[in-house]
């Protein structure tokens, strides 16, 4: 090993790039995170460790991710805020799919479709058994192959101890939450966790869709704006006196 | 600012409004027919009474002021249009060219249909044209130019010399007018003193025939040299009046040559046609214009229409939410297996 730079999770992304091009021997580690880095494009990795930083929750906690609509890129946010805790705090990852009526959380990360909470919720079985490993030691637990309609399967998973044990199990848990406005199943399935964010695309939802979207949550939410990109030229902005 | 944003996000909508009025203003100049311009000048006489600048409440306006001002009067006037072009080749021009207007919209069928007066008669078609074909300018103190321009050249001349000539009847039958209604008054007067006299004399001759002995001077007698006295000053009376009338009379026979100008450059028709670099300018210019208005209204109008946030200042200002995290916009190939964030 004498000479070999191998990184740990913690060091920047340039390190890991450098180790692969002196032609290291890889561990499973340096794997790993090159696997998770491949996950996430580099500006929502930034983003999402932004927004962790805003939240400035340690250890122990459940994100959920929600959006006005569908197509505001939920799922990438989710996703990426998992990486993010996983690399930057060696944190065990679960990322829920509680979208219980359009899943796609799995299918967005090639991993199989059940068994998930819809099959976890129907009997007494232990939540190690439906995990499916993403990358290190972050883990899919997706919303599962019944067919039970998605407010009876979310009532259900409120009463059980379901979201207990993920606590015990892992760290952190994100859920990939139903959109407030077009999912019915969206307000209810936000208050199941900690701190449901709220992600604004922009151009997408009508800013008085998202005030509606924001007043049926509990509290006012953290709000990430995605996708954002000025058409005006940089120099025009910057002589207008815009320096973002 | 997002005004700016909504005007780079759809350029065609800035650009395709200002093109398309350009190419509708390049394609209507370039079908506008030729025009040809044709000038005549006349000379104003200011020793005619009519043009004297003290004649005038303003003493300082020049009499080809006057000349130009009355010429362009006359053009807004329906009768003296129609007797122009009467009088020249318009009236002959507009019948045998039924859709040519001298506004050119004829070339464009759809503004011709809203815009002209085609489909009313000859007699229309020139009193609505003529004040737009003619222009009227002082070239000084005493010198008037009148330009007329026309889709050809003989019709431009033909008709300057008919606006010269009509105007010159017009002049000439104000004045016929006036010197008539003059030999008439005088007429009467002469008859009036004529018939004084006549009975002056009589009463002369009737008094010297009763008294013999007295000269017809009527010396040493009071009443003949009282009827003598009347018969000399009935004559006077009557050689005044005759006078006047005579000198009404000759100024009705010689009124063609008192209209107060002379014709100093007649119009000539000219080969050359009127350069249109100018008019390609001012319309190109005014497509331009109404394009940017129209590219601000649209764009002004998606603005208004866009609701959506498009940064961190609208969640601030419309939810009094503060933004955690701003994610610009990446490719779907930056992603892994995610397919970016689109989702």
């Amino acid at each position: 090993m004498t000479g070999e730079v191998v990184p740990s999770r913690l060091a920047p992304l340039s390190a890991l790039h450098a180790a692969r091009s002196q032609g290291s021997t890889r561990d499973k580690e340096l794997d790993d995170a090159q696997a998770a880095l491949q996950l996430v494009p580099p500006v929502l990795l930034r983003g999402a460790r932004e927004v962790l930083q805003r939240i400035g929750q340690n250890g122990h906690g459940t994100y959920g991710v929600t959006s006005t609509v569908r197509g505001e890129g939920r799922t990438s946010i989710a996703t990426a805020l998992a990486i993010a805790e996983w690399l930057d705090h060696e944190r065990r990852v679960v990322l829920v799919d509680l979208d219980l009526e359009q899943p796609s959380l799995h299918e967005r990360l090639g991993l199989r479709e059940g068994p998930g909470i819809r099959d976890l919720v129907q009997g007494h079985n232990s939540v190690e058994d439906y995990v499916q490993r993403i990358v290190g030691d972050v883990w899919l637990l997706s919303a599962g192959r019944s067919r039970d309609d998605a407010p009876r399967g979310l009532n259900r998973l409120a009463e059980s101890t379901i979201l207990s044990q993920l606590s015990e199990w892992a760290d952190v848990a994100v859920f990939d939450l139903p959109p407030l406005l077009e999912s019915v199943t969206g307000p209810e399935a936000a208050r199941l966790c900690a701190t449901p964010i709220l992600v604004v695309r922009a151009g997408v939802a009508p800013m008085p869709q998202v005030k509606e979207a924001v007043e049926r949550l509990a509290a006012p939410p953290p709000v990430i704006l995605n996708g954002v990109r000025s058409a005006v030229p940089r120099w025009l902005r910057r002589s207008l006196g815009d320096t973002r | 600012m997002r005004f700016l944003e909504t005007l780079f996000r759809h350029p065609l909508v800035a650009i395709l409004p200002v093109l398309v009025c350009l190419l509708v203003a390049g394609g209507y100049q370039a079908s506008q027919p030729k025009s040809y311009t044709s000038t005549g000048s006349l000379y104003i006489d200011a020793t005619v009474p009519g043009n004297s600048p003290t004649n005038t409440a303003n003493q300082y306006v020049d009499p080809s002021t006057l000349q130009q001002s009355a010429i362009e009067e006359l053009l807004t006037t329906r009768s003296f249009a129609i007797a122009v072009g009467a009088k020249g080749p318009l009236a002959a021009y507009l019948a045998s060219h039924p859709r040519a207007e001298s506004t050119g919209l004829a070339a464009v069928p759809l503004l011709s249909n809203l815009f002209s007066s085609s489909k009313g008669s000859v007699d229309d078609q020139i009193a609505n044209n003529l004040p737009n074909m003619v222009t009227v300018v002082t070239g000084g103190p005493q010198v008037v130019n009148i330009t007329v321009t026309a889709p050809s050249p003989s019709v431009a001349a033909g008709t300057a010399q008919a606006v010269i000539d009509e105007y010159a009847s017009q002049t000439t039958a104000a004045l016929t007018s006036t010197d008539q209604v003059a030999v008439r008054y005088y007429d009467q007067q002469l008859g009036q003193a004529e018939a004084t006299l006549q009975q002056a004399q009589q009463q002369l001759s009737t008094y010297l025939a009763a008294h013999p002995t007295v000269p017809a001077t009527g010396v040493g007698n009071a009443s003949a040299t009282e009827l003598a006295q009347a018969v000399t000053l009935d004559t006077t009376s009557y050689q005044s009046v005759l006078s006047q009338y005579q000198s009404a009379e000759l100024s009705l026979a010689n009124v063609a040559s008192q209209t107060g100008f002379q014709v100093l450059d007649a119009p000539s028709a000219s080969a050359t046609p009127v350069s249109s670099s100018k008019k390609l300018l001012e319309t190109g210019l005014a497509g331009l214009v109404v394009g940017l208005l129209v590219s601000v209204l649209l764009i002004t109008a998606l603005t208004a229409a866009d609701r959506t946030s498009r940064r961190a200042e609208d969640i601030r200002r419309t939810l009094g939410l503060e933004v955690a995290a701003t994610i610009g916009r990446f490719p779907p190939s930056a992603a892994g297996t995610l397919r970016g964030n689109e989702l």
